[in-house]
């Protein structure tokens, strides 16, 4: 019983690991095991395994929000760096 | 076939914003974000010779830029390999276990209310740009280009388990700001 638990045990950085990778892939049978056991006896591990999925998920759907612009100086700039570039060939 | 052309005159006119903002979302230095840029239109002008009009104007130069960034973040990479394992994350404890003021909690929100999503948006970019470089630059790589696990490794020469490293800080980190600032505001 003792070889089981030191087998199985393990803490709570290592199994949001396997949480973080079992999101994306598919992780062994015995890292799963693993993380099942930890999770029954562990309530904030099953709260960032949902905290988790909910983040992927929504990643992908968020839009890009981030709508920055140059100056036009900046713009200036860049046109002159690509004129230079045209003048040298 | 539709056959494209280059108009070099228009480039900065037509797609310096839209390449800029991409770029930003990509990468968390404001200087670096534009430099990509800068780089983009001259690469792109080098190789005009080898434009073979399949591809829109716009997808090339998109294409040359998201090469930039890649090669950018390859280049950080290389540059912070040894200290990749040395920052400690400070949600654990030495044991591994969750500092007690860490403790993920019980969201108890519902997900389908419109108005939640717009504000999780916004904070959900916030955060983001609360990540070190690093970690923004594979999160993004994987959940706005939707590239797979194997591919980021392949293109920025790490090992699987730097990328694991990596995407569990990044996932940690981002848990953590969305419960301070957005669950618990």
């Amino acid at each position: 019983m003792m070889m089981f638990k030191k087998f199985i045990h393990i803490n709570c950085k290592k199994a949001t690991e396997l949480i973080v990778q079992k999101d994306e892939i598919k992780i062994s049978l015995v890292n799963l095991l693993r993380l099942k056991y930890h999770q029954k006896i562990c309530a904030i591990c099953y709260y960032f395994e949902q905290h988790i999925s909910f983040i992927s998920k929504n990643a992908k759907k968020v839009e890009e929000l981030n709508q920055a612009k140059l100056t036009e100086q900046e713009k200036h700039a860049m046109q002159e760096k690509l004129l230079q570039q045209q003048r040298l060939n | 076939m539709i056959s494209y052309i280059l108009i070099p005159e228009k480039w900065v006119e037509t797609y310096a914003d839209m390449l800029f903002s991409y770029t930003l979302n990509r990468l968390k230095d404001t200087e670096q974000a534009k430099d990509i840029v800068q780089e983009t239109f001259l690469s792109a002008y080098k190789s005009i010779k080898t434009y073979d009009a399949r591809a829109s104007e716009k997808t090339w130069l998109f294409a040359i830029c998201k090469n930039k960034i890649i090669d950018y973040y390859r280049k950080e990479i290389k540059n912070k390999t040894n200290s990749l394992s040395q920052q400690e994350l400070v949600q654990f404890d030495e044991q591994g276990n969750f500092n007690t003021n860490h403790h993920p909690q019980n969201w108890n929100i519902n997900f389908n209310d419109t108005l939640i999503e717009k504000e999780f948006n916004s904070i959900f970019n916030v955060c983001k740009n609360k990540l070190n470089s690093l970690q923004k630059g594979v999160f993004q790589l994987k959940y706005l280009d939707d590239y797979e696990t194997s591919e980021i490794c392949k293109y920025l020469e790490i090992t699987t388990s730097n990328y694991w490293v990596l995407m569990h800080r990044a996932k940690v980190n981002l848990r953590t700001c969305l419960e301070k600032n957005w669950i618990n505001k």
